[in-house]
């Protein structure tokens, strides 16, 4: 399934927003667990885009199933385990493929954007 | 489980259950709790009060029934590389059975309805020769037999009830689950309508799956499908995460 052409209707059902490729980006600066991820995006996001945490579950996993991503859980037994995900080199070589794409788009439609914001 | 989160878990995990393999539910499962507690810690630790950050942390992972349709998506589109029937999941088979079951049904009485004045039942591997012996051309029973009525609200009720029954059962795309299921049974009655031609029931039958059964079935499961959902969402008193205003540029 290519799910790397953008932009797409993802399986957020919230706009074309490439999540994976966001999550993808977090992921390059180290492992993360899944609510470090979530805060990630939203940092990186700011208030342009909203993400409800849960989304980001079904994402993570096609990105595993795909093998962009490696996941573990950690944690001793009778402490809260945590899964952690992290990025692997198929992932790191998607990354900069998508964002080769991400920017010829932005080649094309950022002008457009900026006329129509001024 | 005796946690916080359980009704919300319960939530998340009921519309998994018997599509998506044991572990991979689990595995959802685990995820959604540790991520909630790690956002309900974060809160407490910001002194918000236990019970508001519980339905904070909540409303901040999502509507269940949103996350479950989500994982589903995922899971389906990707399942290519298993068996049919791992793709399809006990649930949708269950749905193939309950159609072909009712279509037996109303084939028997279709079979009960020709041969019953003769009481002369039709035997399994019969020829098509003796079959045409021993089914006449035209109605044998009057209309307002019990047998005759029997078969006449099986065919009217059937996509009711196998729609009020998959959309509550499997509600993910369980419109377009009832429609493959009826038309695939459309296919195999009109097979066995050409055994017993010129004898015409049978072949009505397939044409009132296909034509009645599927469409009305699929209907019937959209909207009580609808209905799980929300009560699903409502149940949880969140928002909608769709609902969020976002925007459509690349960063």
């Amino acid at each position: 399934m290519d799910n790397s052409a953008p932009p797409r209707r993802n399986q957020n059902n919230s706009g074309v927003i490439d999540w994976g490729t966001l999550v993808l980006a977090v992921l390059t600066e180290g492992a993360c667990h899944g609510y470090e991820i979530a805060r990630q995006v939203e940092r990186r996001a700011g208030d342009d885009l909203t993400l409800a945490h849960g989304t980001l579950y079904p994402v993570l996993h096609q990105l595993e199933r795909d093998g962009y991503i490696a996941s573990a859980w950690e944690g001793e037994p009778g402490e809260r385990r945590r899964r952690t995900y992290q990025i692997t080199p198929t992932g790191s070589g998607e990354l900069q493929a998508r964002m080769r794409r991400w920017r010829a788009v932005n080649r094309v439609l950022g002008p457009l954007a900026a006329e129509g914001d001024s | 489980m005796n946690g916080p989160f359980d009704d919300y878990l319960s939530a998340l995990s009921q519309p998994l259950v018997g599509v998506l393999p044991g572990p991979l539910v689990r595995r959802i499962e685990d995820e959604a709790q540790s991520h909630l507690e790690a956002i309900q810690e974060s809160l407490e630790f910001g002194g918000m009060p236990s019970d508001e950050a519980v339905r904070v942390a909540m409303t901040t992972f999502g509507d269940p029934g949103v996350v479950a349709k989500q994982h589903l998506a995922v899971y389906l589109a990707g399942s290519r590389r298993g068996t049919w029937l791992a793709r399809l999941g006990w649930r949708n088979a269950s749905t193939f059975v309950a159609v072909g079951q009712a279509s037996f049904l109303a084939l028997a009485l279709v079979t009960l309805r020709v041969v019953w004045p003769s009481e002369s039942p039709i035997s399994a591997g019969v020829g098509r020769a003796v079959l045409h012996m021993k089914a006449p051309f035209s109605f044998t029973l009057a209309d307002g037999h019990p047998t005759s009525v029997a078969l006449l609200a099986l065919m009217a009720l059937a996509p009711f009830l196998i729609g009020a029954v998959v959309g509550r059962l499997s509600p993910y795309d369980a419109a377009s689950t009832i429609m493959v299921c009826c038309l695939g049974a459309s296919a195999v009655t009109t097979l066995v309508g050409f055994q017993t031609w010129p004898n015409p029931e049978p072949l009505i039958l397939a044409l009132t799956q296909a034509v009645y059964w599927g469409p009305c079935g699929a209907i019937v499961a959209h909207l009580v499908s609808r209905l799980h959902w929300r009560r699903s969402s409502a149940s949880h008193r969140l928002k909608e995460p769709d609902s969020k205003p976002v925007p459509t540029s690349p960063a």
